[in-house]
């Protein structure tokens, strides 16, 4: 009876696996062999020919040990979802901040010094928030795209893209229960409405902006072409 | 018989194919190729060199699971059988087949072939 384990270690290499990679890997390659060349027996297929057949599953064995090398080696540092969601989420959540920073640019010094003069005003509105929203779409497209990269489903497409307007709620949340807490001369009635006006400013219209850009790569993308060769 | 579809076709729906059988029941790398020609009535087959490297690709994420148990004939195969996570795909799996295969119509004719 023909050892088809000998034989699939023989020509699989298995570069890169460990040794207990190497022998499950070879034990079920064999297995699968064993079990073909039994199927056409058991079809009163001759010996000869069945074992030829079986062979024949693998035309090129040392592709076939790359593309199992490949698969089956570790990631590195970086697995699926750090690759699908937090990469590109803090691509985006960078490159919001790091737009609306530029584009505030050398007025930076008036926003810190001069809030309420500057912050409130509509040149603020004009010069700083409504540029800095028209470039989000880009960055939201930015993010649902590196996400599809990274064969991100359709959640993770869009929370890559929506990052930075979740980041922002993330910290506002706790924020309005800081100032709840230590600003006494706060009135009670404001907070709703300032908390309210700030999620839409900063959350829902950005996040709407983010999604305008993401939605070209929420779309059912086009059938993933398995990453394997063979047959 | 159904013609076998050609191999570059056949892989994209492996991944699909592999997901809906293990929705089923466990079964090992033989009888997946093997159940896979026989449902698909012979127009998919997948050999050796193609299964084993999908199978390995969904088991890394995460959406089957391998372990070694006997068979029938009491040897040792490793059987797969679908994770959570790996059920939560095959919904937007078929959506995206769905959407492919009315698109490929919209433009080939493909069900008046």
């Amino acid at each position: 009876m023909r050892d088809w384990n000998v034989l699939v270690r023989e020509k699989f290499s298995g570069r890169g696996l460990d040794e207990l990679q190497r022998t499950e890997v070879v034990s079920e390659l064999a297995a699968h062999l064993e079990d073909l060349y039994e199927h056409q027996r058991s079809l009163g297929i001759g010996e000869a020919e069945a074992i030829s057949r079986a062979l024949n599953e693998v035309n090129n064995w040392r592709q076939l040990s790359r593309d199992i090398s490949s698969t089956k080696k570790p990631e590195g540092h970086m697995n699926y979802r750090t690759k699908s969601l937090w990469l590109p989420g803090f691509t985006t959540l960078t490159a919001a901040m790091g737009a609306l920073a530029i584009i505030m640019g050398h007025d930076v010094h008036r926003f810190y010094f001069e809030p309420r003069i500057y912050w409130y005003g509509s040149m603020a509105v004009m010069e700083i928030y409504l540029p800095w929203l028209a470039i989000l779409p880009i960055i939201g497209g930015i993010g649902a795209y590196l996400s599809r990269l990274a064969n991100g489903n359709l959640k993770t497409r869009l929370a890559a893209a929506l990052f930075p307007a979740l980041v922002v709620f993330a910290l506002f949340c706790p924020g309005i229960v800081v100032t709840a807490v230590f600003e006494h001369h706060l009135n009670w009635h404001v907070l709703p409405v300032a908390f309210a006006g700030m999620v839409f400013s900063w959350v829902l219209l950005p996040g709407a902006a983010l999604t305008l850009g993401a939605l070209p790569f929420l779309r059912s993308s086009q059938v993933r072409d398995a990453e394997y060769s063979g047959s | 018989m159904t013609k076998r579809v050609r191999s570059k076709i056949a892989r994209g729906s492996a991944e699909l194919a592999i997901l809906s059988l293990l929705n089923k029941q466990q079964l090992y790398g033989f009888e997946i190729a093997k159940r896979i020609e026989e449902e698909s009535g012979g127009a998919l087959h997948f050999n050796l060199a193609s299964l084993y490297p999908m199978l390995y690709t969904l088991e890394k994420r995460g959406w089957i699971g391998g372990r070694w148990e006997s068979n029938r004939a009491g040897r040792d195969r490793r059987y797969y059988c679908l994770t959570g996570a790996g059920r939560k795909q095959i919904a937007p799996l078929r959506r995206e087949w769905k959407s492919f295969f009315r698109g490929l119509d919209l433009l080939a004719g493909v069900t008046r072939a």
